[in-house]
């Protein structure tokens, strides 16, 4: 019989001391995020996809080496260049970053020789189809300097 | 790649199915299983700071015959394809399937020329309703992931829109 009220006592003990750490974290402040009402800016070091940063005129810093795209352990960037007629210089005309494949190494930040690629800040991407992140890095990095 | 609805209801109600899209869209009942370190993510998102119940969908059940979603979280390999199939022919009609991770879009930085073990994505095995990309996809990407699956059940979408940049 004495075991039957023991067990009545200790069920009710680690009850009430149960409510006791939910009482104390009702009344703490609230951690939640409300996300879509309320953000919280990333970290200077965080991860997107990554992009063509913009110097102080606007312009991307691509000068065509290939560097990154040549080191991409996955493949994930194509880019092409031309010269046009009389210029000492290859312009960058395409620059497409398959981010379906991408692992954020970030060896193509790393090795660009001109510090022109950036990872963004683009953390809430979704969408309804795979192909919509196969990014136009160029037409991208056009809209952000205008 | 496998080509969607291939269960879909024979008889529609068109004003009833509305209704019931939005019941579907508010209580969207994920099935709980992780491949790999995008269940992380999927573990953060469900707790405390972003709460998936807020939206009805924090409910993670441990059986395929009491879900709704299918979150494929992380990278399938040859091996789990299968058994990952078997599961998503078990959840009852109707039913969605989200990708996350680029690992369930598209194999992610596993695929290589001459790889044997990975599936190079989820759609290769299923169809997938949602695709959320990053290596891994922060937990808002999660949540908007969620919130596309209901905007497109509905038709609408009633939370706001967050520019990130
Ligand atoms: S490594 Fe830098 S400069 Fe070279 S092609 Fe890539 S982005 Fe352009
Ligand atoms: S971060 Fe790594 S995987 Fe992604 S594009 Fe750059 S080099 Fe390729």
């Amino acid at each position: 019989m004495s075991g039957y009220f023991k067990e009545i006592y200790d069920g009710g003990k680690s009850l009430l001391v149960g409510m006791g750490i939910t009482f104390r974290y009702m009344v703490q402040p609230v951690v939640t995020l409300q996300y879509p009402h309320e953000t919280v800016p990333m970290t200077p070091r965080f991860r997107g996809h990554i992009d063509l940063a913009c110097d102080q005129a606007g312009n991307h810093k691509c000068i065509v080496c290939g560097t990154c795209q040549r080191n991409c352990p996955s493949g994930c960037i194509s880019l092409k260049g031309e010269k046009p007629e009389g210029a000492k210089k290859k312009l960058l005309i395409a620059y497409q970053l398959d981010f379906t494949k991408c692992s954020l190494c970030g060896t193509c930040v790393e090795s660009c020789p001109t510090d022109a690629l950036i990872f963004s800040k683009n953390y809430n991407l979704a969408g309804l189809s795979g192909q919509e992140f196969i990014l136009d890095l160029l037409k991208r990095q056009e809209e952000r300097s205008k | 790649m496998v080509t969607a609805n291939a269960h879909l209801p024979i008889v529609h109600f068109s004003s009833l199915d509305k209704l019931l899209n939005l019941g579907r869209a508010n209580s969207l009942w994920p099935l709980t299983f992780g491949l790999a370190c995008c269940a992380i993510e999927m573990m953060a998102t469900g707790v405390a700071r972003f709460d998936l119940d807020r939206f009805g969908m924090g409910v993670f059940r441990p059986a395929p015959k009491q879900s709704d979603v299918m979150i494929v979280a992380g990278t399938i390999s040859k091996k789990m394809a299968p058994g990952i199939r078997t599961l998503y022919e078990q959840m009852p009609h109707p039913k969605w399937v989200i990708a996350l991770g680029n690992c369930a879009i598209a194999g992610g930085p596993f695929v290589f020329a001459g790889q044997y073990g990975i599936v190079e994505g989820a759609d290769k095995i299923m169809p997938v309703d949602i695709y959320i990309p990053g290596c891994p996809p922060r937990p808002e990407a999660l949540v908007e992931g969620l919130l596309l699956l209901e905007e497109k059940l509905t038709g609408s979408r009633r939370w706001p829109r967050v520019n990130p940049e």
